[in-house]
């Protein structure tokens, strides 16, 4: 049997849609209560986005989809089988306007909520990481950083709280991963499962 | 049951799994030796690609030099015959411990075997046999490789070495849009490319199909090694040209071992003509480890699957 781990919210919705196009996933009812569904030779679990990726790791799930964006954070090591085109994103360093050459200083007050990809993107300067869980757009515009590192959408955010993009890091987009050891025991199942998946573009 | 016998019954049954691994390996004609609990921090740091510096525990000699606690022994094994060996071939075993120090100190027991001085195919042959031996009883899939087809692809790129050691972590994670971005920045040929992305593709394929398209000597040697071992060995083992081993001294076939309900290979091992240099005189060698801890847990897991 597999198991598949899915965040609940947007991404997750997505993901089901692919899933239910090659025939998988039609037990998963995300009007429900219910964490888990299981159909014959299936199981799907309901997940925070951040979570998914926990489960696929320690090989409580074997697959799972998720945003790049988790799996860099995360530094943990799973296969990324493919990219699943939706979910679509990018890093970017965000600074108020008016600053954008704050990047030029060698002292550097960084808030974001991704400190270990902030960190690999800054490795050359003298950092001070800011962790915070949320409204991040909030912390130069209130004096507690020089600039931010987060996931840029739209940039109506940003926009709003009167900051602007001043470096692109990469881009963001779901990915469907695999515990590494499960991708070998599995192999045949999961080889047909993503070819299914891609015929889907 | 109580905590005792459950302790005395998880010791027995230790002890007899680490007896019929070194028995066996006895049977088939390799000694058990001991090796060195410590060596040199210099020489360990001549040898890229082992254990990371951060987690090698270190201690002081009273000469005020620092030494490490072994991180794996076949760096020490090797430091032992090298001046001893001429043209002999020479069959060790070891049931032994090693040491790290991620969040805290662990010391694992790792269990293998090392036949030096054959560099034919027919050395590598009995080396997985005998692993594969050592996992035979419980559900396993063995992956056989050859670093010499990735690092020849990898010739064939134009960057710098730094480029070249991410391009390796994105086929071992088989990170294919990463992959993809990095090859073209290095601006790599689209016939090379393609090589590359076969190597974490998710399809089916067979050791034939890679032989299509832009080859190298190197490549050609891995591709050559692999299909002899294809005819001979009627065991089941899967082949990956994308295995990857985070140890430099790899330089041929490398294998690893899966077993269920554990996260990391149970066994690992490979060719490792080139570590012997280090030491003066060069001769060939192959060998592996088991992780008596992971093998054990895949055991349990699987009984308890079924129980």
């Amino acid at each position: 049997m597999l198991k598949i781990a899915l965040a609940k919210g947007r991404l997750g919705e997505a993901a089901i849609k692919q899933f239910q196009a090659i025939g998988l996933a039609d037990v998963v009812d995300l009007d429900s209560r219910k964490l888990i569904f299981r159909d014959a030779g299936m199981e799907y679990l309901l997940l925070k986005p951040s979570d998914v990726i926990t489960y696929v790791q320690n090989g409580i799930a074997d697959l799972g989809v998720v945003g790049s964006d988790v799996i860099q954070e995360s530094g943990y090591e799973v296969y990324e089988l493919m990219d699943m085109a939706f979910g679509k994103c990018k890093f970017s360093v965000a600074a108020p306007k008016g600053l954008e050459d704050v990047l030029m200083n060698t002292e550097l007050k960084v808030a974001t909520k991704y400190p270990n990809v902030t960190r690999d993107y800054f490795a050359d300067k003298d950092l001070t990481i800011i962790p915070l869980m949320g409204s991040v757009e909030l912390a130069p515009v209130a004096g507690l950083a020089d600039c931010i590192v987060d996931i840029v959408e739209t940039g109506k955010t940003l926009e709003a709280n009167d900051l602007v993009v001043i470096e692109d890091i990469c881009s963001v987009s779901a990915r469907l991963i695999c515990n590494k050891v499960s991708y070998r025991f599995n192999k045949a199942k999961v080889v047909d499962m993503v070819e299914a998946l891609r015929s889907l573009s | 049951m109580k905590k005792i016998d459950k302790m005395m019954s998880r010791l027995k049954k230790n002890n007899r799994a680490r007896q019929n691994m070194t028995d066996r390996m006895s049977r088939w004609g390799y000694e058990l030796i001991e090796p060195s609990y410590f060596e040199p921090y210099d020489d360990y740091i001549q040898c890229e690609g082992r254990a990371s510096k951060r987690s090698t525990i270190k201690v002081i000699n009273n000469r005020g030099g620092v030494e490490i606690l072994r991180p794996d022994v076949t760096l020490n094994i090797i430091k032992q015959l090298s001046g001893m060996i001429q043209d002999e071939e020479v069959k060790l075993c070891y049931d032994t411990t090693v040491f790290d120090s991620e969040t805290t100190i662990r010391q694992r027991r790792q269990i293998g075997a090392e036949y030096l001085g054959a560099s034919s195919l027919g050395a590598d042959i009995e080396i997985m046999r005998l692993a594969l031996s050592l996992v035979k009883d419980m559900p396993n899939i063995f992956v056989v490789g050859h670093t010499k087809y990735v690092s020849g692809l990898l010739g064939a790129v134009d960057c710098t070495e730094g480029r070249r050691k991410s391009i390796e972590l994105m086929i071992y994670n088989k990170q294919i849009n990463a992959l993809k971005d990095m090859l073209e920045t290095c601006r790599v040929p689209e016939d090379i490319q393609v090589k590359f992305m076969m190597l974490i593709d998710v399809k089916h394929y067979d050791l034939s199909d890679y032989k299509k398209g832009y080859m190298n000597s190197d490549m050609s040697m891995a591709i050559e090694d692999l299909t002899h071992l294809q005819e001979i060995m009627d065991e089941t083992i899967t082949f990956d040209l994308g295995l990857i081993s985070s140890f430099d001294y790899y330089d041929g076939i490398i294998f690893k071992a899966y077993g269920k309900g554990v996260n990391e290979p149970i066994l690992k091992g490979g060719r490792y003509d080139s570590l012997s240099k280090l030491y003066g005189k060069t001769f060939p060698a192959v060998g592996f480890s088991l992780e008596l801890e992971l093998w054990m847990r895949s055991v349990n897991y699987v009984e308890n699957c079924a129980g």
